[in-house]
C-alpha cells in the first residue's frame, strides 16, 4: 500500500497510510496528517485517491506547497516524490507508482455509481506502470542525430535534421523512400515506385537498409548525403 | 460501384517487446468493408480467448446481420441511427453474452473480457461500435483525429477535470477500462456514424500503440506512408516497440481509395459532355 513518510528536520517524524479516499493536511489538529507548523495552513491539502492514482491538492494554503522546488496546485503523485509544506516534508513512497516499472495488464474496473472516487478494482493483479515519456527520451537520447544534405534536386545546397522518427524522399506517385530514425540508428526502406532507390548506386531492395555516414541516396530526383552529427 | 471495393486494408499485429502473450485479436472483411478489433484481458490466460471470441462472433454474425437488416425499429435510438450501425450493436451484444457463456463453463476463462472496436464501411459512411479503450483514428487531409471516446478510467478523470491533460501521462490508470465485454450481462455501446471522404486513413489500434507512440508521431507515419499502407502498418508497430512495447500492440488501417463512386459518377458527365 502506498504510504506517505513525514520528515521534519531531515528526520523521519512519522508515517501514513494512504488507506481511504481523501487524505487531509494542515496544521488543525482533526486533519489525517496534523502538521503542527505555523508554516503550514489549518487546511493546506488534500490527498484523493482516483484508481491507482494518488492525486496531491493543494487547498490555496498560504505559504504553499512546493515539489523539487517548484510550488504545485495539484499533481499526481509519483514514486518517491517529496512535498515541501512548511517546515515539513511529506515523501510518497509507492511502488506501483514507479516511472522504471513495467506497464500493467490492462484491468476491468466497477465504475459503480460513475462518480469519480475511490475505485475498487475488480482484479486482484498487481500494478505497475512506467511513465512513457521517460522511457522514450532515454531511447532517443542514445544515439547521435543523423541529416541529408542535398547534392541535386529539391534540396540541393541544403541540410535536412532527421529529428523526428521518420522522413520520406523522392516523388509521390514516382518513386519514394523513408528514412526512419530508431534504436541504434537510421534506416532506409523502399515506400512506392516500381524500382527501389538507390544508395551508393545499389538498389535497396525491399528490407530496411542500414544508413552509414556519408552513403549517397538516390530516390525519385533527389540526391542526398548521409550524415551523423 | 460500392464502397467496400474502394477500401485498402491493412493489418499488424505483434506481443510487444515485454509481454509473453499475445491476447490482441484482428479481423477485417473487404465483402463487408469491417475492420474489428480486440484487446482481451484478465482470467488466467484467458484475454486472448475472449478477443478471439468476440472477433470471431461480430465476424459470423455480422455477414448474417448485414444480409437481412431488421425492420426500422421505432424507439428514439433506432430513428438517429442506420440499420447497419444498429445492427453493429446487436452483435457486439452477443459476442458480450457469448463470452459470458463461455466464462460460466469453463473455470480457466473466469473474469475473462475484452474491449472491441469495430467499425463498417457502409456506401460514403462509415458506422463505428466500440466498448472499451481500443480506438479508431482518421488521418484527413493529413491530420489525426480520434474519433472513439475511450471508456478508461483516466478519461473520466480528465473529464471530470481532476487531471489535466497535459498531466495524464502522469496517471497511473491508463489501463484501468470502465466498460468492457465479459464483464456484466448488459454491455453499453457506443456507436458513432461518420461521413467518408476519398483519401481518408482509418486506423484502429489497441492501447499498446497510442500509450506508447504519441499522436504527433502515428500522424507522421500515416501522413509519409500512407502511399503504402502494409508499410505504414508495420513502421507502427515498430515503433510502438523501439519506444519500450510494454503491451501487446495492433493495429489495422483502412485506406478510402481517392476515386469515390460518386465522383466517378461526375467525371463520366463531365466526359460525356466534353465529347
Amino acid at each position: 500500500m502506498a504510504k506517505l513518510v513525514v520528515i521534519l528536520n531531515g528526520a523521519m517524524a512519522g508515517n501514513h497510510f494512504i488507506d481511504k479516499g481523501r487524505i487531509t493536511i494542515g496544521r488543525r489538529a482533526g486533519n489525517d496528517i496534523h502538521l503542527d507548523d505555523p508554516g503550514v495552513s489549518k487546511e493546506h491539502a488534500v490527498i484523493q485517491t482516483v484508481g491507482n492514482d494518488h492525486i496531491f491538492e493543494d487547498l490555496g494554503s498560504t505559504n504553499g506547497s512546493t515539489l523539487n522546488g517548484s510550488r504545485i496546485a495539484k499533481h499526481i503523485l509519483q514514486n518517491g516524490d517529496v512535498i515541501d509544506m512548511g517546515a515539513y516534508q511529506l515523501k510518497y513512497a509507492n511502488i506501483k507508482a514507479n516511472p522504471e516499472m513495467d506497464y500493467d495488464r490492462t484491468m476491468m474496473i466497477h465504475a459503480v455509481d460513475r462518480k469519480i472516487g475511490a475505485v475498487p478494482l475488480s482484479a486482484g493483479r498487481d500494478a505497475s506502470h512506467a511513465s512513457v515519456s521517460t522511457a522514450r527520451s532515454s531511447l532517443r537520447a542514445s544515439f547521435p542525430l543523423g541529416e541529408v544534405r542535398g547534392i541535386k534536386g529539391e534540396f540541393a545546397g541544403q541540410t535536412i535534421e532527421l529529428e523526428r522518427p521518420l522522413k520520406t524522399f523522392g516523388t509521390a506517385g514516382g518513386q519514394v523512400a523513408v528514412i526512419m530514425r530508431r534504436p541504434p540508428g537510421y534506416f532506409i526502406t523502399h515506400v512506392e515506385g516500381n524500382k527501389a532507390a538507390r544508395v551508393n548506386g545499389q538498389a535497396i531492395g525491399s528490407e530496411p537498409h542500414t544508413l552509414q555516414e556519408g552513403d549517397v541516396i538516390e530516390v525519385g530526383q533527389e540526391k542526398l548525403e548521409f550524415f551523423l552529427k | 460501384m460500392t464502397v467496400q471495393s474502394r477500401v485498402e486494408f491493412a493489418s499488424a499485429t505483434d506481443t510487444g517487446v515485454v509481454r509473453k502473450f499475445n491476447e490482441d485479436s484482428i479481423a477485417t472483411d473487404s465483402e463487408i468493408g469491417l475492420m474489428v478489433l480486440a484487446d482481451g484481458m484478465g482470467g488466467y490466460m484467458a484475454g486472448d480467448v475472449a478477443s478471439a471470441l468476440a472477433i470471431s462472433v461480430v465476424k459470423e454474425e455480422l455477414v448474417t446481420a448485414l444480409g437481412k437488416l431488421e425492420p426500422e425499429e421505432t424507439n428514439d435510438t433506432a430513428k438517429r441511427y442506420l440499420p447497419q450501425t444498429l445492427a453493429m450493436k446487436r452483435v457486439t451484444e452477443k459476442a458480450n453474452q457469448m463470452i459470458l457463456r463461455v466464462a460460466r463453463k469453463n473455470s480457466q476463462c473466469q473474469g475473462m473480457g475484452t474491449t472491441l472496436t469495430l467499425a463498417v464501411f457502409y456506401e460514403d459512411r462509415i458506422s463505428i461500435a466500440h466498448v472499451g479503450d481500443s480506438r479508431l483514428y482518421r488521418l484527413r487531409y493529413d491530420r489525426l483525429e480520434q474519433l472513439t471516446m475511450d471508456h478508461s478510467l483516466l478519461r473520466g478523470q480528465v473529464a471530470a477535470g481532476l487531471i489535466d491533460s497535459g498531466d495524464a501521462k502522469l496517471s497511473h490508470n491508463r489501463n484501468l477500462v470502465t466498460r468492457a465485454l465479459g464483464k456484466e450481462e448488459m454491455v453499453e455501446v457506443d456507436v458513432r456514424e461518420e461521413d467518408v471522404l476519398p483519401g481518408d486513413i482509418y486506423l484502429l489500434c489497441s492501447d499498446g500503440l497510442n500509450d506508447m507512440v504519441e499522436d504527433a508521431d502515428i500522424e507522421l507515419a500515416l501522413c509519409e506512408l500512407k502511399a503504402n499502407l502494409p508499410l505504414a502498418a508495420n513502421v507502427l508497430v515498430q515503433m510502438a516497440n523501439d519506444n519500450g512495447g510494454h503491451d501487446n500492440v495492433s493495429v489495422v488501417l483502412a485506406r478510402v481509395q481517392a476515386q469515390s463512386a460518386r465522383r466517378g459518377l461526375l467525371e463520366s458527365l463531365f466526359g460525356w459532355l466534353r465529347r
